[in-house]
């Protein structure tokens, strides 16, 4: 039986056999009878036609290349090409950016060993500038827990004009370096170097800078739409929230009314800024924070509690919170006092 | 007949398709380089090119240059108590351009192509528009200017199969596009680019530390003639800076000697901020290809500023080998504009070639982002046309209002590459009123059309209504509307040009008087008796008088130049 050849392959008169050069040669014969000023909409149906044939041609090359490969595949292979899936919450399986790259540059014409041997290159100079700015950052970082985005700008800008650096692949790949750091979840100084790396890799005014990344890039993108809606809050919601994030990346435990209070805050940003949160706060020690209000005496937890789920508007809800804290606290007292009165 | 020509921001040419090839055509002076300056003449004239280019020094304010970086803009220019746009300023250049090319072929054009960097936004490009609608020229296609430097060294291989970057920094643009060539076709991968860094910039550094070096009082650096001369001797040293290790700037002003000895090491790192900027348009537009360096079969230098030593170092460091100039980067824009020029015509010698452009920028509107818990999160950017895609191009998006029982719906067009609106251009808006309902009933159709000049369409549609809403920008103050061009184009062709056939010798004097102000004493004397009969010779009208007096005049000029110091300007300057 026949199979059914695509629309796409139709429109140039080719077949199943066709490949990447057949379609190219076709459609410069089609384009040569159209008139892009004059025949605008015909050029665009052709052009997408042609756009789907050619991506059904790498496709069905890379399906060609991945059969012959299985035979002689081992595990450190199978980690490669695994689909990078990536929970929002979990950060265990950022991928190397050197084999997104490499995953990459296989589609492309050049031959495989060739590939492979820049690759290593490009990538133990990348390490190498990688490294030495992660030791300057750790210094910053260990001198001092603020660090500031004057100082780490100047830090990262080092790294940048390192004559390695003048190599547009290890540029890339050390870019991919500090990308996928910022996604192995916050350690001190990551929400600095967040939005500094985030203004010298044009991260925030080119939108589709971090598509490189694929899945890795996608995450970041999101977080820094995340970033922006924060900035959006009004100002005593914003400081509200903000004093929240500076305490839970303080060790110690807060009291206890405090840990309810910051707690409400951290899990209402933990809900709409899902990829922004693990960024800049340290998701374990929200898991602390969550025991240690377990901890909580029960009466204390579940009069603060009803307020979760009173104020589910879709309207802005932290506007609601302060009043309400107000009629808590004064409750919380009465019956702090009633139940000493018991003694 | 349809006329290529590059309106650059330091030099405009012009070029036409012949069946061998393409054909830059000489202006009144014998060159094909133009300098894109104008002056008022004291007798009211219009004084366009080198002979402006020689009164900027003598006569700073009846004279403009460097223009382009205005177009699209409301800004004014002063000329002799006139006022002018860039746009009209630009439309004199191309009317000499005009003159020149018909004194050539000996019939009338009214058609032409006009290239404008890649980068140039919608405003930009419709400013350009209007400046050939008031040069008399019927502008039938605005080209990419590094898609006109790939076309015209496409031309010479169009049966091979290759991947090419040109790198085009101009007088006061930059632009880097990715080609791919194959079976005749050469298409456009990618495109982008930085408005405002060129070779004028360049000068701009040395005149800095000319300033700084000489402690110029505030005063001094806002006498214009000061200000102009200085500027020509660091458009000269620029340009020994790529031949000499050394040189030495000397200017002599009211008695007083200004002098600055410079390296190409110090001018390198003076010029470091600069040649920095060259490296992320070039980046983006690889990344955009999905092409590596490694896989260019070469690239090409394109734009005056690349024959600077420094900038080409930088180029063959960021990609590890030397580009290739093989074509003159100052014509090889203008050499394209003709070949497109010559594919408008479907000329024969063509038809087996054709081109694919893209848009520079994505296009979208504002929109509010839904958080998980309801609320929005305002002015976030949604791109309708991606950057780089293969124009003519035409997309719909479909949009709702934020809230039910909206009355009206505000759309919010911007251009550009940011996450939020307020980073990216705003191109106009568009309010629909909407009919009652939920929001899901409300939906609105977005179309956006991009056609082969990067202009841009907007239509918007509801379900209800039968006619799109179509976007007019008003009150952008960058953009003249058709009545304005119309109401202006009267008031241009009154102004009286200087006579072509005169120029050369209206040149000769413009630069006699520029030399005479930069001398002292016995020289000045002497070079003021000679211009007076120079000047004398000429109201003779006759040729045989008036040819050895030139002669006379022009070893005269070159003696004074070469025993004082005094730099030639440049020639051609890039």
């Amino acid at each position: 039986m026949m199979k059914q050849i695509p629309n796409f392959l139709q429109r140039f008169d080719l077949d199943l056999n066709a490949d990447e050069r057949a379609i190219r040669r076709a459609y410069a014969r089609e384009l040569k009878l159209i008139d892009q000023a004059t025949e605008a909409e015909r050029f665009q149906e052709m052009r997408e036609m042609y756009e789907a044939a050619l991506y059904w041609a790498r496709r069905q090359l890379a399906e060609q290349e991945d059969h012959e490969k299985e035979p002689i595949s081992d595990s450190s292979e199978v980690d490669t090409t695994a689909d990078l899936q990536v929970d929002t919450a979990q950060y265990e399986n950022i991928p190397n950016p050197s084999e997104i790259v490499s995953a990459e540059l296989s589609g492309s014409t050049r031959r495989e060993e060739e590939i492979q041997f820049d690759i290593q290159n490009v990538e133990s100079m990348s390490e190498a500038v990688f490294d030495d700015f992660q030791n300057r950052f750790h210094a910053i970082v260990a001198q001092k827990i603020d660090c500031d985005e004057k100082l780490l700008k100047a830090e990262l800008d080092k790294s940048i004009h390192n004559s390695y650096m003048d190599n547009m692949d290890v540029r890339e790949m050390f870019e991919g370096r500090i990308a996928a750091l910022l996604l192995q979840g916050w350690k001190p100084g990551h929400e600095v170097l967040m939005v500094v790396a985030g203004n010298t890799f044009h991260w925030v005014d080119d939108r589709s800078r971090l598509q490189r990344f694929g899945r890795m890039g996608y995450i970041l993108d999101q977080a820094f739409a995340e970033r922006e809606s924060f900035f959006q809050q009004s100002v005593e919601n914003r400081e509200t929230n903000r004093k929240a994030i500076n305490r839970l990346r303080n060790a110690g435990r807060p009291g206890n009314s405090e840990l309810i209070e910051r707690l409400r805050a951290i899990e209402k940003m933990v809900e709409i800024y899902p990829h922004w949160m693990p960024i800049i706060v340290d998701l374990d020690q929200i898991q602390r924070w969550r025991d240690w209000s377990h901890e909580v005496p029960s009466w204390q937890r579940f009069s603060i509690r009803p307020l979760l789920w009173k104020i589910n508007n879709a309207l802005p809800r932290f506007k609601w919170i302060t009043p309400w804290r107000i009629v808590w606290a004064i409750l919380i007292i009465g019956r702090a006092i009633m139940s000493s009165g018991h003694h | 007949m349809i006329v290529g020509i590059d309106l650059g921001t330091t030099n405009s040419l012009v070029a036409i398709w012949e069946e061998s090839g393409p054909r830059l055509i000489p202006n009144s002076l014998g060159e094909f380089l133009t300098p894109s300056c104008v002056s008022i003449d004291e007798d009211g004239s219009v004084l366009v090119g080198k002979a402006a280019r020689e009164r900027l020094q003598t006569h700073p304010d009846r004279s403009a240059s460097v223009f382009k970086r205005y177009m699209g803009s409301d800004r004014i220019v002063r000329l002799a108590k006139r006022e002018f746009r860039a746009e009209e300023l630009s439309a004199l250049i191309l009317r000499a351009l005009k003159e020149d090319v018909e004194a050539f072929l000996v019939h009338s054009v009214t058609e032409a192509v006009i290239t404008v960097p890649a980068y140039f936004s919608e405003a930009q490009r419709k400013a350009t528009r209007a400046a050939g609608k008031l040069a008399g020229l019927h502008v039938e296609r605005l080209l990419n200017e590094p898609t006109a430097a790939a076309l015209a060294y496409g031309i010479h291989q169009r049966d091979a199969e290759c991947r090419f970057l040109v790198f085009d920094l101009g007088g006061g643009t930059f632009d880097v596009s990715v080609l791919d060539l194959f079976e005749g076709v050469m298409e456009v991968r990618a495109t982008t680019g930085d408005n405002f860094l060129g070779g004028e910039d360049f000068v701009g550094i040395i005149n800095d530390l000319f300033l700084e070096a000489n402690r110029i009082p505030p005063k001094l650096r806002k006498d214009s003639h000061f200000m102009q001369r200085l500027s020509a001797a660091s458009e000269t040293a620029k340009q020994q800076l790529s031949t000499t290790p050394s040189t030495s700037i000397r200017i002599n002003y009211k008695g007083v000697e200004y002098k600055l000895n410079l390296t190409e090491q110090e001018l390198e790192r003076a010029c470091a901020p600069l040649l920095a900027r060259l490296r992320d348009p070039v980046e983006r537009a690889l990344r955009d290809s999905n092409i590596r360096p490694a896989e260019l079969d070469s690239i090409v230098l394109a734009g005056g500023a690349t024959r600077m030593s420094i900038v080409r170092r930088m180029v063959s460091r960021m990609f590890g080998r030397f580009p290739a100039a093989d074509i003159n980067p100052d014509e090889v824009v203008a050499l394209g504009a003709a070949v497109q020029a010559g594919l408008k015509m479907k000329n024969a010698a063509l038809n087996e070639v054709v081109m694919t452009d893209v848009a520079p920028y994505s296009l979208g509107v504002e929109v509010a982002m839904p958080m998980s818990d309801g609320s929005q999160s305002k002015g976030h950017f949604d791109p309708i046309i991606e950057r780089n895609s293969v124009i003519p191009i035409s997309r719909v998006s479909r949009y709702f209002p934020v809230k039910d029982g909206q009355k009206q719906l505000e759309l919010n067009i911007y251009q550009g590459e940011a996450r939020m609106v307020r980073d990216n251009i705003k191109l106009g808006s568009l309010t629909i009123s909407l009919g009652s309902g939920t929001r899901d009933d409300n939906g609105v159709d977005v179309r956006f059309t991009y056609d082969v000049n990067g202009l841009l369409q907007v239509e918007a549609k509801t379900d209800k209504q039968h006619e799109p809403y179509t976007l007019v920008i008003e009150g952008n103050p960058g953009i003249l509307s058709e009545a304005e061009i119309a109401e202006r184009l009267i008031a241009i062709a009154a102004l009286k040009i200087h006579p072509r056939d005169r120029l050369e010798y209206r040149t000769l004097l413009a630069k006699s008087e520029r030399l005479y102000q930069q001398l002292l004493g016995q020289e000045r004397e002497w070079l003021g008796k000679q211009i007076l009969q120079f000047e004398h010779a000429l109201e003779s009208q006759d040729e045989k008088v008036i040819l050895p007096a030139q002669k006379n005049i022009e070893s005269t000029l070159e003696h004074i130049e070469r025993h004082n110091h005094l730099q030639p300007m440049p020639d051609p300057i890039w």
